[in-house]
């Protein structure tokens, strides 16, 4: 049997979790470690991806005979009292071909060993519009029009999203039609305080988006009168 | 099927050959150079579109022109957003539904790069006929044999009157095909179609029916 020593801080509203699973038997052991904490776990990472032997609850290790390995995690749950328990220990019997097949054979092990190419977020230029924050990759196709429009300055692209993101969380929340549906909006949304505060803003919304069209409208009818009658070429001449 | 189109270097021509490819194998061409796109754009949903989960691969293939393609989007927001790992998942559902996928890797050797070879069966090394541009190739066709993607052929790029067939297949271990130097190519990449669609009996368009008929053939031996 491997024992377990766990050691909580609370630091910044995160609690950090670091533990030594220990294996004084003279046998490698396969050992799964749970956390009991009563929320989500924030585990290491190695350019981006979990580091191998994570999901969602905890972490498989193999730890040699008569040694010990660490385990740390982060997680905004409170503290436990412990924070991590033994879910399974075994010893580990190494089949044929067993560590090339398990070696990392996944897209995320690849990612894990040759680095995350995904551009630095420095390098995406401010405004640049991309999907909104709001797009939990739920949405359908038609999600890729509405960022589509490469016209727009930055900044209104970047307003258009947001209104757009309240709009789908109100839509989200009126198309619901069981507990189950709705709560899922609600989860997609953020929490109930957030689909409130969306659903308050969506009138000053319609009003600042009706605001905006009439002055769009009269800019676009300036620009078209003005654009023909610029005598260019005399004003340069007279300068 | 599923072939990877790849070479250490950038501008030695995997999206030509890639395109030319997928014409001859009747196969969608995959762009996976989430970050320097170089196949035809289309303005229907793209890769980042797909690797962000905004759209389905299969809706992502455009169809219509001279091969069916699914483009890559041209911005870094779209890049940054992508998660490199659904390209695996989004390669095997277009092949499933295309049979014969043409992925075009990017340069380099980060993930993006070894993804494609990761998803792929088999792979073709680009290579231009200079010491250099080899010596990139040999490293990235190490990481196509780690990520278990055999190299079925190299085809060697833009080549002169005598190519060094002989001498790059000993230091590659891969049989080559020689692709000669054709304003004809490179006009008909400009306008996004294989050079088979304009120039059919040319020497470029019988070299890459050769290469994609020893890459139906089977992997060769390394």
């Amino acid at each position: 049997m491997v024992e377990v020593e766990c050691r909580t801080r609370r630091e910044d509203g995160v609690t950090l979790v670091a533990a030594v699973v220990r294996n004084d038997t003279g046998v490698r052991r396969r050992v799964r470690i749970e956390h009991t904490l009563d929320g989500p776990t924030w585990p290491p990472r190695r350019h981006g991806v979990p580091v191998e032997g994570w999901d969602g609850n905890g972490y498989v290790t193999t730890v040699a005979a008569d040694s010990q390995t660490a385990v740390g995690f982060a997680s905004p749950a409170p503290p436990e009292s412990p924070s991590v328990r033994v879910a399974s220990d075994r010893r580990a019997i190494p089949k044929d071909g067993e560590r090339r097949q398990t070696a990392d054979a996944t897209a995320g092990g690849v990612i894990r060993r040759l680095g995350d190419p995904s551009p630095p977020v420095d390098a995406v230029p401010a405004g640049d519009p991309g999907p909104s924050a709001a797009d939990d990759g739920s949405g359908s196709a038609a999600a890729w029009r509405d960022t589509g429009d490469d016209a727009l300055p930055p900044p209104v692209a970047e307003w258009f999203q947001s209104v757009a993101s309240r709009l789908e969380t109100a839509e989200n929340c009126a198309d619901a039609t069981t507990l189950g549906e709705a709560t899922d909006a609600v989860d997609r949304a953020g929490s109930l305080g957030d689909v409130e505060s969306a659903v308050d803003r969506l009138e000053d919304d319609a009003a600042a988006l009706r605001a905006v069209e009439r002055r769009a409208e009269a800019l676009g009818g300036r620009i078209e009168r003005a654009a023909g009658s610029v005598p260019v070429t005399t004003l340069r001449a007279l300068s | 099927m599923i072939v990877a189109v790849a070479g250490g270097k950038g501008g030695v021509g995997k999206s030509t050959v890639s395109l030319n490819l997928a014409a001859d194998l009747d196969a969608a061409v995959i762009d996976a150079d989430l970050g320097m796109a170089d196949l035809p754009e289309s303005h229907g949903p793209d890769l980042h579109d797909v690797l962000a989960g905004r759209a389905d691969p299969i809706e992502a293939v455009c169809e219509g022109g001279a091969v069916d393609i699914v483009p890559c989007g041209r911005t870094l927001a779209g890049a940054r957003a992508s998660d490199p790992a659904e390209l695996v998942d989004a390669v095997e559902a277009v092949a499933s539904a295309y049979e014969t996928v043409v992925i075009d890797c990017p340069a380099g050797m980060a993930a993006d790069a070894g993804l494609p070879l990761f998803a792929a069966d088999r792979c073709v090394l680009v290579a231009l006929p200079d010491a250099f541009a080899v010596a990139d190739v040999v490293r990235t066709r190490e990481l196509a044999r780690e990520l278990d993607a055999g190299v079925a052929r190299v085809a060697l790029n833009r080549t002169g009157p005598s190519p060094p067939t002989d001498r790059v297949e000993r230091v590659l271990g891969a049989p080559v095909t020689a692709i000669p130097d054709a304003a004809v190519v490179e006009q008909a990449q400009r306008s996004g179609v294989p050079v088979s669609n304009v120039a059919p009996d040319s020497s470029a368009a019988r070299r890459f029916e050769e290469l994609a008929a020893t890459v139906t053939a089977g992997i060769e031996a390394p």
